[in-house]
């Protein structure tokens, strides 16, 4: 997505919402509060990586 | 119909979609403007080009105490392959910095799908909201989770 944001920047188009400052949020999502957590994230975190964080 | 024709269609649809967007939000350039005048807007256009390109390139090494597994890559995000599940310690050009900084990096991935978890600097792996956490890979794009337009944590 960085790669677009840069492509997409030369033709004075900020997707990333960075230029002149570091969001990393979409326009639409909130500036406030924690990062939302989509279920389908948590769902596939929980089935690769939750057993290999314990070891 | 030749190249010109192209050339102007797409410059009508950068022109659109560059219009769509400042009605958004998503365009500083008229707060830019405002504060600086165009000189700043030239000044700042370029400044942030080199960021935007600076937070694409990831070049180095990932040093840590406790060994870790991963044979995992893809090429813009359109061909994942492998497993990696890394977490230590950056040493290079990554997450749109220069030096050491922490890292950590879990994926997934066979060719048309995957999904992957990025952090950088300041983060806890198992947050899922101070991570990226993306599907990659044709089908892994199109499906949830979406990633952000940005790197996490911001």
């Amino acid at each position: 997505m960085e790669m677009a944001d840069c492509v997409a920047g030369f033709a004075g188009i900020d997707i990333g919402g960075d230029d002149g400052r570091i969001l990393g949020l979409w326009p639409w999502e909130p500036r406030t509060g924690p990062r939302r957590v989509s279920k389908a994230a948590r769902s596939l975190h929980k089935e690769f990586f939750s057993d290999m964080a314990k070891q | 119909m030749g190249r010109w024709w192209v050339v102007r269609r797409l410059g009508a649809a950068a022109a659109l979609a560059s219009l769509v967007c400042a009605a958004q939000g998503c365009s500083p350039f008229a707060a830019e403007a405002k504060k600086n005048g165009a000189g700043g807007v030239v000044v700042s256009y370029f400044k942030w080009r080199f960021e935007d390109l600076f937070e694409t390139i990831d070049l180095g090494l990932t040093i840590s105490k406790k060994p870790y597994g991963g044979l995992y890559g893809h090429f813009a995000s359109l061909t994942p392959f492998g497993v990696t599940y890394v977490d230590g310690n950056f040493v290079g050009v990554g997450g749109g910095q220069i030096g050491m900084t922490r890292h950590y990096i879990a994926g997934v991935g066979a060719l048309a799908w995957g999904y992957e978890e990025v952090g950088w600097q300041q983060y806890n792996k198992d947050d899922l909201a101070t991570v990226q956490a993306l599907g990659v890979g044709p089908i892994g794009l199109l499906a949830p989770p979406y990633g952000g337009p940005g790197s996490a944590p911001s």
